[in-house]
C-alpha cells in the first residue's frame, strides 16, 4: 500500500482514540462484583457501582431500577464438562418514594414481603445496601446434591431494561448507561465455608 | 418443476414478502407506541426483535423498490412500450402520495413535542408538589404523634420484667392505638409482642440502618412503605430504659396511617410519582415517539411507493399491451389480441381495438385481395398497351409523361420511358422531330377539349415523314384530374397501301382500258406502212415511214409501260422453290457480263445460302435493280456495279443479304420510301415502276428492300431475304 508510516501512524491512534472513547463510555456506570461468597447458607455479594447521573435522576423521578440476581453452583462432570448443580436467583428493586422521601429496596415478586424489604431515607444508603447484597439461599438450592460436589460458583447481576418503562425502552437500548451487568463473576467453592 | 418453484419464489419476492415487510413495520410501529404511550413493558423482552425486525423490513422495502425501480430503468431504455408511461404515473402517484406524508409527519412531529411539553406545566407540577407536601406534612404530625405514644409507653414499659411486657402490651396495643407492638431483647430476641392486624403477627427487627439512627438519635420513627396496597405503616423503634450490659431492649411500634387517609396519601404520591416520571421521560417519550412516527412515515412512504409501482404497472399495463398491439397492427400483424380484464373505459378501449384490429384484418385482406387484382389487371393492360401496335400515351393533368407503351416508343423511334415522370416540354426540348406531335397535345390540354382527334406528319429526317393519326380523351368523369391518354396510329404504311391499291387499280385499267386499243392501233399503222410506202411520192413516203414507225415505237413503248403496270398490280402468286442465291445472281449477271458499257464485280457469300423464293421473280427484281444502276450510270466514264451476297441475323432471323452497289451520282436528294412507289422517278425515260415491282417482290417474299449512299460515291441497293429454314 502506498502509505506513509506517518499515515499508518495517524490510522492507529484514531483506532486507539475511538477503541478508548468506547471504553470509556462504560466507566460513568460502573458495575462489577468486587467479592461474594456462599456462607451460612446466604449469599454475600460486594458491588463496586458507581451510578451514572442519569441513573440517580430516574431513580429520584420515580423510575425503579430492577436488578436480576443470579448465582449457580456448579460442578464438572466425569467428561470434564461443567454442570450446573443449583441456581438460585433473585430480583431486588431499587426505588424512591417522594411522600415519605425515603429510597427502597424491596422484591418485586412479593412487594408486601416485610422481611425483604428495606427503607432508606438516603440515596447513598440504598446504594450501600445494593452494593453490600447478603440473600438468603433457598433450601434446597442444590437439588439434594452434597456442597463438596461444587467446583466453583458464579454470580451475575444484572439491570432489567425489560422492566424500564416503555418510553425508557428504546433509548436504554441505545444508551451504555443502561446496560448495567457485572458478567459473571467466579470464585471457587473452597474459598466459602458453604 | 423448477419452473414452479421458480414461479413461487417469484411470487414470494414480489408479493409475500413486500406485504410481510410492511406488516413487520406495521406491528413495529403499533407495538412502540403502545408501549411507550402506555408505559408497559410487555413486549420489552422483544425490543431488540422488533427493531431488528423493522431494520430488516426496511431494507427489504428499499430492495424492493430498488429493484423495481431498476427494472423500470431498464425498460425505458430498451424503450419498451409503456415505460414511459409507468414512469410518469409512478412520479405522479409518488408526488401525489409523499409530500402529504411528509406534512403529515412533520405536523404530527411538532404536535407530539408540543403535547408531550404542555403534560409538563408548572402550576400543575406545583399543586403536585404542595399536594405532596401536605401529606408530607400530614404524615410527619402522624409520626411525631406515634413517636409521643412510643415514648410514653416505652417509658412504661422501662421498669417491667421481661415476663410483664407481654400483658402490658397486650393492653397498650389498644389503648395506644397501635398495630404492632414488640420488645425485643439484646438478642434480638422477641421478647414480647401484640399485634392488631394479622398482617403484622411477626415481628420485624429494625435494619442495620434504623439500629444505626436509633444510635444517632436514640430513635427511628419513619412512614414505610408496606409495599404493594398495603398503603403505609408508621415504625418508630426505640431503646427500652437503660441500655445497661445484658439488658438492652428495644420497642418497636407500628402505628396505622388511617384508613380515610390511606388512599389520599397513595394517591398524591402515585400523582407526583407519575408526573416526575413523566418529566424524566419526556425526551425518551419524544424520541421514541419519533421513531414510531418515523416508522409510520417510512412505511407510509414506502408503502405508497410501492403501491404507486402497483398502481402503475396496472394502470399502464393494459396501455403498454395496447401500444404493443399498435406496433404490430402498424407492422402489419392482426394477430394479438387484447385480453379484456375489466369493463370499464380502459375494457371498453380494448374492446374496441380489438374490435378494429378485426375490422383492419378484414379489410387489410380486403385491400390484398384488391391490390392483388389491380395489379393484375395493371400486369394485364400493360400486357395489352405492349402488345397494341397503337401507340398510347398516359398524361396527367399537367402534361407530365406517366405512362407510354412499347408501339409508342416504337412509332415515335424514342426512349419515352426515360422521360417518364417528365413534361412533356422537356420531351419536346430534347426530342424537337416530336414538336409536331407535342405541341397539339398540349395545345389540346390548355383548351380543356374532352376529345378530340388530329393527323400530324413527322419529318423523320431526310424525306421520311410519318404521319401520325392522334387521338386524345379525358380519362375519368369531369372533375377528375386522372389526367389524359393520347392514342396515336402511323397512317405512313397505312396510306403507302393505299396508295399501293390505286396504282393496282391504275394498272389493272391500263391494262384493259389502254393495252387493248394499242394492238389495233400498231396493226393500223403497220397496214399504212404496208400499203401506201413505196406507192406515194418520196417525200410523203418518208412523212409515213416515220409517222408510222413513230407510232408503232410509242405503241411498242406503250406496252411495255402497261405490261409493267400489269406486274406491279399482278397478285402475288409466288413459286417458292428452295434455291441458292449465289447461283441464281450469277445466272442473271452472267446476262450482264458481256456488256462492255459496265464492269461487274461479284462477291458472293463463301456459305452459298438458300432461300426459298420464286426463282422468276427474283430475277425480275435483280434486273430492275441492275437496270436501275445502269440507268443511273448513263453519264459515268467507268460504269462499275458490285453485286455481293452476305449471311446475318436480325432479330434473332436469319436473312441474306444482296447488295447491288454502283459508282454512279449517288441517290437524290431527298430519296426516301416515297421513291419505292409507283411513278416515281429521277430519270426522263423511266416509267417509274422498276423500284416499285423490286419493293413489291421484295415484300411479296417478307423481306424488304433498303437504298442508301455509299461512302465512297454511289449508290447501293440492298435486299434482305429469309433464309431458307430447311
Amino acid at each position: 500500500m502506498p502509505f506513509s508510516k506517518s499515515t499508518h501512524k495517524l490510522i492507529f491512534t484514531a483506532i486507539v482514540v475511538l477503541a478508548a472513547s468506547a471504553c470509556s463510555r462504560g466507566s460513568p456506570a460502573a458495575f462489577a462484583v468486587r467479592s461474594a461468597s456462599v456462607e451460612r447458607g446466604s449469599l454475600g455479594a460486594q458491588l463496586d457501582w458507581r451510578p451514572s447521573a442519569l441513573m440517580l435522576d430516574a431513580l429520584d423521578h420515580g423510575i425503579a431500577l430492577d436488578f436480576e440476581v443470579t448465582v449457580e453452583a456448579q460442578g464438572t462432570s466425569w467428561l470434564g464438562w461443567r454442570t450446573t448443580i443449583g441456581k438460585a436467583r433473585w430480583r431486588r428493586e431499587l426505588r424512591y418514594f417522594p411522600l415519605t422521601r425515603q429510597y427502597q429496596m424491596r422484591d418485586p415478586e412479593n412487594p408486601s414481603g416485610t422481611s425483604e424489604t428495606r427503607s432508606y431515607p438516603a440515596r447513598a444508603s440504598l446504594i450501600a445496601a445494593i452494593s453490600d447484597l447478603r440473600l438468603p439461599l433457598p433450601a434446597g438450592w442444590l437439588g439434594g446434591n452434597n456442597s463438596t460436589a461444587v467446583d466453583r460458583y458464579t454470580l451475575r447481576i444484572d439491570l432489567q431494561r425489560d422492566n424500564l418503562p416503555g418510553a425508557l425502552r428504546l433509548p436504554a437500548l441505545i444508551d451504555a448507561d443502561w446496560r448495567l451487568s457485572t458478567g459473571i463473576y467466579a470464585w471457587p467453592a473452597s474459598r466459602n465455608a458453604g | 418443476m423448477a419452473r414452479v418453484a421458480k414461479r413461487w419464489l417469484s411470487f414470494g419476492v414480489r408479493r409475500v414478502l413486500p406485504a410481510l415487510a410492511i406488516l413487520t413495520l406495521l406491528a413495529a410501529a403499533l407495538l412502540l407506541a403502545r408501549d411507550a404511550a402506555g408505559g408497559s413493558n410487555r413486549f420489552g423482552a422483544y425490543y431488540s426483535w422488533i427493531l431488528v425486525a423493522s431494520a430488516i423490513s426496511l431494507g427489504v422495502l428499499i430492495l424492493i423498490i430498488a429493484q423495481r425501480l431498476l427494472r423500470l430503468s431498464r425498460e425505458l431504455q430498451r424503450r419498451i412500450p409503456g415505460a414511459r408511461l409507468t414512469r410518469r404515473m409512478l412520479l405522479m402517484l409518488i408526488g401525489l402520495a409523499v409530500p402529504p406524508v411528509l406534512v403529515v409527519y412533520g405536523f404530527s412531529l411538532f404536535f407530539l413535542n408540543a403535547t408531550i411539553d404542555t403534560w409538563f406545566n408548572v402550576r400543575l407540577e406545583k399543586g403536585l408538589n404542595d399536594a405532596l407536601e401536605i401529606g408530607s406534612a400530614y404524615l410527619g404530625e402522624r409520626l411525631r404523634a406515634a413517636e409521643g405514644n412510643s415514648t410514653q409507653l416505652a417509658h412504661d414499659l422501662a421498669d417491667l420484667s421481661d415476663t410483664e411486657l407481654q400483658s402490658h402490651l397486650d393492653s397498650a396495643i389498644d389503648t395506644r392505638g397501635a398495630t404492632q407492638l414488640t420488645v425485643f431483647g439484646n438478642d434480638r430476641k422477641v421478647l414480647a409482642t401484640q399485634s392488631a392486624d394479622p398482617r403484622f403477627l411477626n415481628p420485624v427487627y429494625p435494619d442495620a440502618n434504623a439500629l444505626l439512627q436509633i444510635k444517632d438519635s436514640g430513635r427511628y420513627a419513619a412512614a414505610d412503605h408496606l409495599g404493594g396496597d398495603n398503603g403505609l405503616i408508621l415504625r418508630v423503634a426505640m431503646p427500652l430504659g437503660d441500655a445497661t450490659a445484658g439488658r438492652e431492649r428495644m420497642l418497636l411500634a407500628l402505628f396505622p396511617v388511617p384508613q380515610q387517609i390511606q388512599p389520599l396519601t397513595a394517591a398524591v404520591e402515585q400523582a407526583n410519582f407519575d408526573f416526575q416520571r413523566l418529566k424524566f421521560l419526556r425526551d425518551s417519550l419524544k424520541l421514541t415517539f419519533s421513531l414510531v412516527l418515523t416508522f409510520v412515515l417510512l412505511l407510509s412512504a414506502l408503502f405508497g411507493v410501492l403501491t404507486a409501482f402497483g398502481v402503475a404497472r396496472r394502470l399502464t399495463a393494459p396501455i403498454s399491451r395496447l401500444a404493443t398491439a399498435t406496433q404490430a397492427v402498424g407492422a402489419g400483424r392482426y394477430d394479438t389480441p387484447l385480453p379484456v380484464a375489466s369493463d370499464d373505459e380502459l375494457g371498453f378501449l380494448l374492446n374496441s381495438f380489438n374490435q378494429m384490429q378485426r375490422e383492419l384484418e378484414l379489410a387489410s385482406g380486403r385491400l390484398s385481395r384488391s391490390a392483388l387484382e389491380t395489379d393484375s389487371q395493371r400486369t394485364y393492360l400493360k400486357a395489352v398497351l405492349e402488345r397494341l401496335s397503337t401507340g398510347v400515351l398516359g398524361l396527367d393533368r399537367e402534361g407530365v409523361l406517366r405512362t407510354a407503351n412499347h408501339a409508342a416508343e416504337t412509332i415515335l423511334e424514342a426512349p419515352l420511358s426515360r422521360y417518364v415522370g417528365q413534361h412533356l416540354t422537356v420531351v419536346r426540348s430534347q426530342r424537337a422531330d416530336l414538336q409536331p406531335m407535342i405541341d397539339p397535345i398540349l395545345a389540346h390540354m390548355r383548351e380543356g377539349a374532352r376529345e378530340w382527334r388530329e393527323e400530324v406528319v413527322l419529318e423523320a429526317g431526310g424525306s421520311e415523314r410519318r404521319v401520325l393519326m392522334l387521338r386524345g380523351a379525358e380519362l375519368g368523369s369531369a372533375g377528375d384530374d386522372a389526367g389524359i391518354v393520347v392514342v396515336f396510329d402511323d397512317l405512313t404504311i397505312l396510306n403507302r397501301a393505299q396508295r399501293d391499291a390505286a396504282w393496282a387499280e391504275v394498272a389493272r385499267r391500263l391494262a384493259h382500258e389502254v393495252k387493248n386499243p394499242l394492238t389495233p392501233i400498231q396493226l393500223a399503222a403497220e397496214r399504212l406502212r404496208r400499203r401506201f410506202i413505196g406507192r406515194l411520192p418520196p417525200d410523203e413516203t418518208e412523212v409515213l415511214d416515220r409517222a408510222t414507225h413513230t407510232i408503232v415505237n410509242q405503241v411498242e413503248a406503250l406496252k411495255a409501260m402497261v405490261n409493267a403496270f400489269g406486274d406491279y398490280a399482278r397478285p402475288p402468286m409466288i413459286d417458292a422453290r428452295a434455291l441458292s442465291i449465289n447461283a441464281l445472281t450469277s445466272e442473271v449477271l452472267d446476262l450482264y457480263e458481256n456488256d462492255q458499257r459496265i464492269q461487274l464485280t461479284r462477291n458472293f457469300a463463301a456459305s452459298d445460302p438458300m432461300l426459298r423464293a420464286d426463282a422468276v421473280r427474283l430475277r425480275q427484281l435483280l434486273h430492275n435493280l441492275i437496270k436501275n444502276s445502269l440507268e443511273a450510270m448513263s453519264g459515268e466514264r467507268k460504269p462499275h456495279i458490285e453485286v455481293s451476297t452476305t449471311e446475318g441475323e436480325i432479330g434473332g432471323r436469319a436473312f441474306v443479304e444482296l447488295a447491288v452497289a454502283d459508282n454512279g451520282p449517288g441517290l437524290p436528294e431527298g430519296f426516301g420510301d416515297r421513291w419505292f412507289e409507283p411513278y416515281t422517278t429521277s430519270k426522263v425515260k423511266g416509267t417509274g415502276l422498276g423500284l416499285a415491282v423490286a419493293k413489291k417482290i421484295a415484300e411479296e417474299h417478307g423481306g424488304s428492300i433498303r437504298a442508301e449512299n455509299r461512302p465512297s460515291g454511289g449508290a447501293v441497293f440492298t435486299l434482305w431475304l429469309p433464309r431458307d429454314a430447311a
